[in-house]
């Protein structure tokens, strides 16, 4: 009777549909020209599709491919030659196929596949097929060789102490990253396909034990019943996982450290792989998590609870700043400290403009240069000079805007890029302070303060409180949030996301 | 994943507590005018005794309902009938958001800077508390935790701030007039904690409802003891004097770290205020789904923030100047209604119900 109202009608979303059931498959031939009709068919006038069509001890065969998915020595060194170099004998063609498959490929990577679906998933990640005529079955060798990018330090997660790996594109290259880092078989990977054209490999991790059983399902069931045609970054996927619920702050977050997701495997969350993006999901995301860093747990406790305390008022300052500013200049001045006071009153009286227009209007060209700078990086160095010349320097002396307000705005830009996780909801909360704080001072901003409070804890995430564990308040848990204790103590919590107060997902045997 | 809506005994209390500490940070110390300086502080721990008496009643309707809160309870008994206990728990959270929205913007217009519209400031804390009636009971009592944190600390900071201005002398002896202050001062505030009315409703939400609701009395008299020691010790009898004593003594501070302790306050008070309106409001919206559905409670929200708005606006000032006896009679008769006589309605209800069919029972 009392619980959250959903907003959102459509149910697309979030709800659990049952699944349509898989298309019905089209086995393989066992005519070789009945599959490649089929191939060539399905492909059209696609160029990248490859056939080299044989001949096996008499019978017809192929090899297919996907030009630019396979590496071309592999394929001659490890299939072609092998199989080319096979001395006639008395074999049927079904045996001739398993004498290829037991005796001859040296591929790690082999598959026997009976339908043309599993074919053509197979042979457009970089697989390479056999197909004989006279069996109905094709087997298959892993020899990809596309182009890819190599493990490189994530541009926005910097260490200074640390791993420097950061997650790449191709799936399974993250997922040795992964293995690498926790050696046991606990450590689950769970691929499936997303995307009903696209067919994007994605995969859970989990640790077996920690994760909680009832969280594992609820996100399975989402993976698996993606309504999308095409997932081509993590990103998609993102909004099926959140809850139905009008928020600007998320609760499934992203990383690009193996690190940082090994971590969190470990305190029984879910990493969720996407082919093609270096961006990780973690499910759950609590609120805290913003705040905290891989390199809080490599310094001194003293020094990373410091930088956890400074991470908090940076929060605040980028939040709040400026809308406190135009909250006091506005209705409350005789706050200000009497010399402050005569500064901002002798700005007040250069400049043309309400206090509260002053503030979005510069904040407002501040966000165009950000991303000015972002999406056009060789314009980057102009654009700062841009922006140091005309919002720093020429708009104060031609009395567009204060030069206080110059301070606030640097101080509050700086303050947000401490917090990468948080930019996006506080640049556009921003504004609405600076208009609450315009409209009804220091007490608009109390309010919004209040409710914003308020929506940050109306969220959950698949049965657990993104404001755990400060509120439902797990005392425990606490000594890595304000401050992060020493991993003399943090080890003995053995903490499990699933188990915060709260949490409908709890396994410990305690109420929830 | 439906999540069942479950709040702890802790978060029942700091509801109650912020509930209350923002009701007893605007108290009006020259309307009350019953009880002075110590024997105020006396009338705050009858108070609290009196309030957990109050809850027998709701207390023996927990035990005998076994987890069944009193709306689904009336369904039980009365069918759709029950949908007039459903109006009448909407319209009583209704009745108590007014009496807020009016306390609110007696003390926007009085206390607070003056060229903010105080319409508009009316407008947005109404506006945000039925907002956030849609975020659901959770979200409000985990708001509430917070809040409740920060308030403590505050009053704290408040109390050892002013300690350098607080007189001895200010501190009159206890039961100078007599106990009839005390007594007078501890009705004369009993029906400023309506919620004990709605408390039987959250029955089966609550992990440990009797737990929250008293350590939610004694941590709210705790706390508003603190506020009344420090006003009465900084004050004196000016304190009577005076529209909203606490604001003034924390005005008038002369040693702290921040120069402007009315704007923390001003905070706590908005804070306060914000959730105490959006957790009736959260049951205001309960209460009508309950009873009409689901569909249309958009419109529940808009109608509720309407009808709250208009009698806190446009008759405010009327019922704050008329007569402050007549307030006070209404909230004491609502509040025995909802808090005694409803619960022992029901369970009358039942008792009747069931021999009336042990009744049947043996004619048969």
């Amino acid at each position: 009777m009392f619980h959250k109202t959903n907003f959102r009608a459509d149910s697309r979303t979030n709800q659990v549909q049952p699944p349509s059931g898989p298309a019905p498959a089209t086995p393989i031939s066992a005519s070789l020209i009945d599959n490649l009709v089929y191939l060539r068919a399905q492909f059209g006038i696609s160029s990248d599709l490859m056939i080299r069509e044989i001949h096996l001890c008499g019978y017809p065969a192929a090899v297919i491919t996907m030009e630019g998915m396979v590496n071309r020595h592999i394929l001659a060194d490890a299939i072609l030659l092998p199989i080319t170099e096979i001395k006639a004998g008395k074999r049927t063609p079904a045996e001739l196929m398993a004498y290829i498959r037991d005796d001859v490929l040296g591929s790690g990577d082999m598959l026997q596949v009976q339908t043309m679906e599993e074919l053509v998933n197979l042979v457009t990640s970089g697989f390479a097929a056999i197909a004989i005529d006279g069996v109905d079955f094709m087997i298959l060798g892993g020899i990809q060789g596309f182009a890819v990018r190599g493990v490189s330090e994530p541009a926005s997660e910097v260490m200074i102490r640390g791993s420097r790996e950061g997650f790449t594109e191709v799936i399974r290259i993250n997922l040795s990253m992964l293995r690498r880092r926790l050696k046991t078989p606990d450590l689950i990977f769970e691929m499936m396909k997303a995307g009903k054209t696209s067919n994007t490999d994605v995969c859970l991790c989990y640790m077996r034990g920690r994760v909680s059983e009832k969280l594992l399902r609820s996100v399975r069931q989402k993976v698996e019943n993606l309504p999308l045609d095409v997932v081509l970054d993590s990103g998609y996927i993102q909004p099926f996982l959140e809850n139905k619920h009008l928020s600007i702050f998320t609760s499934v977050n992203t990383t690009e450290r193996p690190d940082t997701l090994c971590g969190k495997i470990c305190e029984g969350r879910i990493g969720i792989l996407v082919d093609g993006t270096p961006f990780a999901l973690i499910v759950p995301y609590l609120f805290a998590e913003n705040f905290q860093a891989m390199d809080d747990y490599t310094m001194p406790p003293y020094y990373a609870s410091f930088l956890r305390i400074l991470k908090y008022i940076a929060f605040f300052v980028s939040l709040l700043l400026p809308g406190l500013y135009v909250a006091v200049g506005t209705h409350h001045p005789e706050m200000f400290p009497p010399v402050l006071l005569l500064s901002y009153l002798n700005a007040d009286h250069t400049t043309p403009f309400p206090l509260t227009f002053e503030a979005l209007l510069i904040h407002f060209l501040f966000e165009i240069m950000r991303e000015a700078g972002l999406r056009f990086p060789r314009a980057g160095h102009a654009v700062s000079i841009v922006g140091a010349l005309v919002i720093g320097q020429a708009a104060v002396e031609a009395g567009l805007v204060g030069a206080p307000m110059v301070i606030i705005l640097a101080l509050t830009a700086i303050s947000s890029f401490i917090l990468p996780s948080l930019y996006a909801p506080i640049a556009v909360l921003r504004f609405v302070f600076i208009l609450l704080g315009g409209a009804l001072g220091l007490y608009g901003i109390l309010l919004g303060m209040t409710l914003l409070l308020c929506s940050i804890c109306a969220i959950d995430i698949l049965g657990i409180p993104y404001t755990a564990p400060v509120t439902p308040l797990t005392f425990k848990a606490l000594k890595d949030v304000v401050i992060r204790a020493d991993w003399r103590q943090l080890w003995k919590d053995k903490f499990r996301v699933q188990n915060v107060k709260g949490s409908d997902l709890r396994d410990d045997g305690k109420e929830p | 994943m439906e999540k069942t809506v479950k709040i702890s005994a802790w978060q029942l209390m700091s509801l109650l507590l912020v509930s209350r500490v923002a009701v007893a940070l605007t108290y009006t110390g020259g309307a009350a005018g019953v009880a002075h300086g110590t024997d105020r502080m006396a009338s705050l721990l009858l108070e609290a005794g009196l309030l957990l008496l109050l809850f027998l009643p709701t207390l023996w309707y927990i035990h005998a309902a076994k987890g069944i809160g009193s709306l689904e309870y009336a369904y039980v008994q009365f069918g759709r009938g029950g949908a007039v206990v459903a109006v009448l728990y909407a319209l009583y959270c209704l009745y108590i958001q007014s009496l807020d929205l009016i306390q609110f913007d007696h003390f926007a217009s009085t206390a607070m800077s003056p060229d903010i519209p105080r319409v508009l400031l009316c407008i947005a804390l109404v506006a945000a508390a039925f907002v956030a009636a849609f975020y659901g009971l959770e979200a409000v009592a985990r708001t509430a935790a917070v809040i409740a944190f920060f308030m403590v600390l505050a009053i704290v900071f408040l109390g050892l701030s002013l300690i350098p201005d607080m007189k001895a002398l200010n501190f009159p002896p206890l039961l100078y007039d007599g106990a009839a202050p005390v007594v007078n001062g501890a009705l004369e505030n009993l029906p400023r904690f309506l919620e004990l009315g709605v408390i039987a409703l959250l029955v089966p939400y609550v992990k440990g409802v009797s737990r929250g609701y008293s350590f939610g009395i004694l941590a709210a008299a705790g706390l508003v003891l603190i506020m009344q020691v420090t006003l009465v010790g900084v004050l004196g009898d000016y304190g009577e004097m005076v529209t909203y004593p606490y604001y003034t003594a924390v005005t008038i501070v002369h040693f702290s770290m921040l120069q402007r302790l009315d704007i923390l306050v001003a905070a706590l008070w908005m804070a306060g205020i914000f959730v105490k309106m959006s957790f009736l409001a959260v049951l205001f919206l309960g209460c009508l789904r309950q009873a009409f559905g689901d569909k249309l409670k958009v419109l529940y929200v808009a109608a509720g923030g309407i009808a709250v708005l208009t009698v806190g606006l446009l008759f405010g000032d009327t019922l704050l100047a008329a007569e402050h006896g007549f307030l006070w009679l209404a909230s004491t008769i609502l509040l025995l209604l909802f808090a005694v006589a409803l619960p022992v309605v029901l369970l009358a209800a039942n008792a009747w119900r069931v021999k009336r069919r042990q009744r049947k029972g043996e004619s048969l």
